[in-house]
């Protein structure tokens, strides 16, 4: 029993008559990937989705400098009440950060895979032991995502991707289908 | 509109034992180093840095940070926090004797 179900009785109220009143919910979305451009492109994002109501955690900028960064994403990713991980796939650090998690049971389902649509296992050519994590998690969870952030090809950018999924799965939570 | 979503950001992050936990904490005693808060709530330090930079984002928590000192990192309410605690009555219940 929890010690505190009054009060999470109190603020469960208070929760369901504020999405009544906005007609939506809030959720919890956590942004990995690349440190310097990478990670300008990911706290834009955050100021997007945060306009939008959904709450979006940056490990670099919001985890306490106090623990190691892999200590934390692990901790968090598996035991958190976080909804969604995106994890962009851009660099050495965010491959290992997705070949660390794609096997984790209690945070595969939570993640979403960009990849950069020329590596992608489906639209790219390239041919390597990370494409072959990518078709395994693609066959077994079907979430990885082609993405082009230089506007060569007709793939969506990450920015669009990350947003278009986190409204949809908020509205979806919202109306109790998740 | 943008206050109710703003509000609602915060009530998500209430509700979670482990974040009052946090609160009522750091209303007893301010300005607390991460390591006292992990041994006084008894929760791990993994996920203490992610509760504690939920607490943050949405305003209720701030944090100090001092490179150069061995404690280096220092937690306490904003007013914010203290207002939320107040209206929730939980300080009441929880205020250390």
């Amino acid at each position: 029993m929890s010690e505190f179900r009054e009060i999470r009785k109190r603020i469960e109220n208070y929760r369901r008559g504020l999405e009544e009143r906005v007609k939506e919910t809030c959720i919890i979305v956590v942004l990995l990937g690349a440190g310097g451009e990478g990670l300008r492109k990911r706290r834009k994002i955050r100021r997007k989705l945060e306009k939008n109501g959904i709450l979006g955690l940056i490990p670099e900028d919001d985890f306490s400098p106090d623990v190691a960064p892999s200590v934390t994403e692990e901790a968090v990713l598996e035991r958190a009440d976080v909804d969604l991980i995106f994890v962009n796939v851009e660099s050495w650090g965010s491959a290992t950060e997705f070949a660390q998690f794609h096997d984790k049971k209690l945070i595969a389902p939570k993640l979403r895979v960009l990849v950069p649509y020329k590596h992608h296992p489906l639209y790219g050519s390239s041919k390597s032991y990370l494409t072959d994590l990518y078709l395994t998690h693609l066959a077994i969870y079907g979430h990885v995502y082609a993405y082009d952030d230089e506007w060569e090809s007709i793939f969506p950018t990450s920015e669009k991707i990350i947003v278009t999924l986190s409204l949809r799965y908020r509205r979806l939570k919202a109306i109790g289908k998740i | 509109m943008e206050e109710a979503r703003r509000m609602l950001k915060i009530y998500r992050v209430l509700d979670n034992d482990h974040r009052l936990n946090i609160l009522i904490t750091l209303f007893n005693e301010p300005d607390m180093a991460f390591n006292d808060i992990a041994r006084e709530t008894g929760i791990e330090r993994g996920l203490l840095a992610y509760h504690l930079g939920l607490l943050r984002r949405v305003g209720l928590v701030e944090m100090e940070y001092d490179r150069r000192s061995k404690k280096s990192t220092k937690y306490r309410l904003t007013d914010e926090g203290v207002k939320i605690l107040k209206e929730l009555k939980l300080v009441k219940a929880y205020k250390k004797a």
